[in-house]
């Protein structure tokens, strides 16, 4: 008997001994996982956080776009010479380059945006009238930077590089001049998206995912919070209410690419709703948290001690009074965590986005909830559809820009659930 | 100065009570005068209906939805359940204390002036801080919590936290105070100064108890009703009650022989 | 009845039952020795009812032992209440009685070489109609029996109308044969029993109020007594 027993504990305990191995192996497998995945990304991504510059003194004469009185005249700005200004100035860097063509190819290793950026660069400076020289870092072609970050290699055969010998012999010879040199990448910080790599950046789609949260908040929040008090404490109880229930349980499994054909033909076609717009994107993104939050904020009032309502109704507080009162303001922390990770669930979304026609290339950061604009997951996506190496690295380095928020509204999360927690 | 009871005046009347939960019938045809100023006690073994009754009295039953309850309740000769009286407006003048303390997880005064706030009992924060003090007085509080009212009310002992339950009732003047097993959550001591509080409310309030302790309906109440399976078996004084019960079924219960 | 939920307090009753219905018997077997010593002036009976009346007096510490205790931890009520309260009033009447009881034997061992014969016979007949009270008194009590108790408290006033002939009879006697010593025991004699016969009205009527919650408050008939 007794020995049966000891057998029987000893096996007992085997089992757990098991259990606790297997839980412990599939924990470390996940982790392994995600630390494969955002380490390759950030391999992958870490270079965008540097852009190839070269150094170069442009002549300019300001007299040709300023008043009198020292203002820039915006017409006659954008009329000014700038890409010519420019390619004049690099083409000295290398005077040996005479023919069209070969010019052509020596132009094409800096930026083609590079008449642009001087012209913001100049737009910037208070310049002295009459002529002047500036000395300034201009970006190099996406080509030229990926063949400075080693990314092209000289060993693939000329016809298959993206970059040719005579345009890797000029790139040398800057950097041997010491006017060519990998610096901080701030352009992918301050602009919006860009058909050349070199001019791309981020803010364009953060500001745009921010608009689109915000309208998201403010149409979800308020409706999950009214839905989830009327179902508590107002619904009756029966088939509607059930009814009403599990289809809010269904929608939170819904496919996230049907809440954005929703948008597509109600929002965009019936109310005609500017295309492209944070104020859809946000609505549709709404919609598809609605029930997440809806869910959330009923658990979170329901674990509230129903003593708390009953003693407020005992007081002679009507119904709505001791949910507003006192329900509600313990059930926030709750309220607010749900809200957060649909708000991650939502900023993470692509699918609907796509359907309203957020997809757009968008070059400026939009300044309005209607103006056009794109969200991250969507830059993401368009960024790594690029044919160019310069925008694959740009896109990694995006896609941990969004995880980062990701765990950033997590955190805040938890944080909000311990400092608000009460007990009782 | 020993009152009859059958001549006092009877606050609360029940006529033919009956109380539905979906199907299932939960108070069977009750009839009972509960009289003004006085503690009334009502006693029986789990889900006899004795707390569905005491919920009857203010309408707390309204909040769940499956209830029905037919019969008439009369209160100062007006039918609490008639078209014209509001639940909410009752439940101000019969106040509730709940079986486990659950003051609102706010300040000692916040958790008093709750009530005199939501009925527009004081039209000034002097007022109000008035009521708050009186009713903190009345529930023997006072001296305890005064210089610490903007403590959490939480943070009190259980039986402070009761006693701050009973002041919020207070708080908006009610003529009926019903307290449903007050004192099942407390130690002896904490029990014996609600029930010595209950006491002194009964010179102005008029009390109704639910109790599983005995000897607590047979310390501070002057009437006690014992409900078995949802029907009234016995009212009657309580010293009656407890020396010679008329109902086999009230003796075998309050002698411990229920089974 | 029903039994109740905890067995220890049912014990608790069961026991204290038990004493007082032993008290009962004691009791019972007193007065039966005493009516014969007194009949008999059988002096060896005598010694045995005062042997007695200690274990009555002891029983009675019992009793009252239990019950303080059985009302200190499970806070009778009701017929559990009432129970208790006449046991302590029973076993109290059944320890005077002993004590009446003791005081006829020791008085009988005084009477000695008397021949009362015929005094002593009419007292023996006062005895044991007090017996047969105190008899039936005790069978109320054992088998709740509430119409018994009523007849015997009833029928009190029997005993008070032979005492009081006894009286008589002994006052006659004494101014007969000028034995005043032996007539005062005589007398103090008959009026224990006469006290004996009271008590056994009293443990009826505690035995209707433990069973039924209402005292015997009619008129019932009485006798005026000389004393």
């Amino acid at each position: 008997m007794d020995i049966n027993r000891k057998n029987f504990t000893r096996s007992r305990k085997r089992v757990e001994t098991r259990l606790k191995f297997y839980g412990l192996t599939s924990i470390c497998f996940s982790l392994l996982m995600l630390a494969t995945l955002l380490i390759s990304i950030g391999l992958n991504g870490y270079t965008a956080l540097q852009q190839a510059y070269f150094k170069i003194s442009i002549p300019v004469d300001a007299s040709e776009f300023t008043s009198e009185d020292g203002n820039i005249l915006k017409n006659k700005i954008n009329l000014y010479d700038w890409d010519g200004t420019v390619n004049r100035s690099f083409n000295k860097l290398f005077p040996e380059v005479k023919s069209r063509d070969d010019r052509k190819k020596l132009f094409s290793i800096i930026s083609s945006n590079s008449g642009y950026d001087f012209k913001e660069i100049v737009k910037k400076r208070s310049l002295d009238k009459g002529k002047t020289v500036l000395t300034v870092w201009l970006s190099l072609s996406d080509d030229a930077d990926q063949y400075l970050k080693g990314r092209l290699s000289k060993d693939i055969p000329e016809k298959d590089r993206r970059i040719s010998n005579q345009e890797i012999k000029w790139v040398d010879s800057l950097v041997e001049r010491k006017i060519a040199q990998l610096k901080f990448n701030k352009t992918f910080f301050t602009a919006a998206d860009s058909r050349e790599p070199e001019s791309a950046g981020i803010l364009g789609a953060v500001v745009g995912s921010a608009l689109t949260l915000t309208i998201t908040i403010l149409f979800a929040l308020p409706l999950a919070v009214m839905a989830s008090i009327y179902l508590e404490y107002f619904a009756k109880p029966g088939k509607v209410t059930d009814f009403i229930e599990v289809n809010i349980n269904n929608l939170a499994a819904v496919p996230s690419i049907v809440f954005g054909l929703l948008g597509l033909s109600v929002f965009l076609s019936t109310f005609g709703l500017p295309r492209s717009a944070p104020l859809v994107g946000g609505l549709v993104l709404g919609l598809m948290t609605l029930p997440t939050i809806i869910i959330a904020t009923r658990a979170s009032i329901r674990s509230i001690p129903p003593s708390i309502r009953e003693a407020a109704l005992g007081l002679g507080a009507s119904k709505m009074q001791a949910a507003m009162h006192h329900v509600l303001p313990l059930a926030t922390p709750g309220i607010l965590t749900g809200t957060i990770i649909g708000m991650a669930q939502a900023l993470g979304e692509t699918a609907p986005l796509l359907m309203i026609g957020m997809v757009a290339f968008i070059i400026d950061v939009p300044s309005s909830f209607t103006s056009s604009a794109t969200a991250m997951p969507v830059q993401i996506f368009m960024w790594s559809d690029s044919a160019e190496r310069a925008f694959y690295e740009r896109s990694s380095l995006a896609i941990l820009f969004l995880v980062g928020f990701l765990i950033i509204m997590n955190l805040i999360a938890v944080v909000l659930r311990k400092k608000f927690e009460k007990r009782w | 100065m020993k009152k009859d009871g059958d001549t006092m005046k009877q606050k609360l009347i029940a006529e033919n009570v009956d109380v539905f939960y979906g199907e299932k019938q939960a108070i069977n045809n009750i009839s009972l005068g509960i009289n003004e100023n006085t503690i009334t006690a009502l006693i029986g073994p789990s889900g006899c209906g004795k707390s569905t009754f005491l919920r009857c009295l203010n309408r707390m039953n309204d909040v769940i939805d499956t209830c029905k309850i037919s019969g008439k309740i009369l209160m100062d000769n007006t039918d609490i359940y008639g078209t014209e009286v509001d639940p909410v407006e009752l439940r101000a003048k019969v106040g509730m204390v709940f079986q486990k303390p659950n003051p609102f997880p706010k300040s000692i005064f916040e958790n008093i002036a709750y009530g005199p706030r939501i009925h527009g009992l004081a039209s000034n924060n002097s007022e109000l801080k008035d009521i708050v003090l009186s009713s903190l007085e009345k529930a023997g509080l006072i001296d305890e919590v005064k210089d610490r009212l903007d403590d959490q009310a939480t943070g009190l002992s259980g039986g402070q936290q009761q006693r701050i339950c009973i002041a919020r009732a207070i708080a908006v003047s009610p003529e009926v105070i019903l307290m449903d097993e007050p004192c099942s959550a407390l130690d002896p001591i904490a029990t014996a100064k609600i029930e010595e509080l209950m006491n002194e409310l009964s010179q102005s309030y008029t009390i109704v108890i639910v109790t599983h302790s005995m000897q607590q309906a047979a310390r501070v109440s002057k009437k006690t009703a014992f409900f078995h399976l949802g029907d009234l078996i016995e009212y009657n004084d309580t010293d009656k009650i407890f020396t010679q019960p008329e109902n086999e079924k009230t003796q075998d219960y309050i002698t411990g022989r229920f089974g | 009845m029903t039994l109740h939920i905890s067995s220890a307090y049912n014990g608790d009753l069961v026991h204290i039952n038990a004493k007082v219905v032993e008290m009962g018997g004691l009791c019972e077997q007193m007065i039966e020795h005493s009516n014969k010593a007194v009949r008999d002036n059988n002096i060896e009976l005598a010694d045995k009812v005062v042997l007695l009346d200690e274990k009555t007096d002891d029983l009675e510490a019992d009793i009252n032992e239990s019950i303080i205790r059985a009302i200190a931890l499970r806070q009778p009520v009701a017929d559990d209440l009432r129970v208790l309260f006449s046991a302590i009033k029973i076993s109290g009447a059944f320890e005077r009685v002993g004590d009446l009881c003791k005081n006829i034997a020791k008085r009988t061992r005084l009477l000695n070489d008397d021949p009362h014969k015929d005094v002593r016979k009419s007292i023996f007949s006062l005895g044991e109609k007090v017996k047969e009270q105190l008899t039936r008194s005790i069978n109320s009590y054992t088998q709740q029996d509430i119409k018994l108790a009523k007849k015997v408290w009833e029928r009190d006033y029997e005993i008070d109308q032979i005492y009081t002939d006894l009286f008589d009879e002994i006052l006659v006697y004494l101014k007969k044969k000028k034995r005043v010593a032996a007539g005062s025991h005589l007398m103090i004699i008959a009026k224990n029993y006469e006290r004996i016969g009271d008590h056994t009205t009293h443990i009826s009527e505690m035995t209707h109020f433990a069973i039924t919650g209402r005292h015997l408050v009619a008129e019932r008939p009485k006798v005026n007594l000389p004393i």
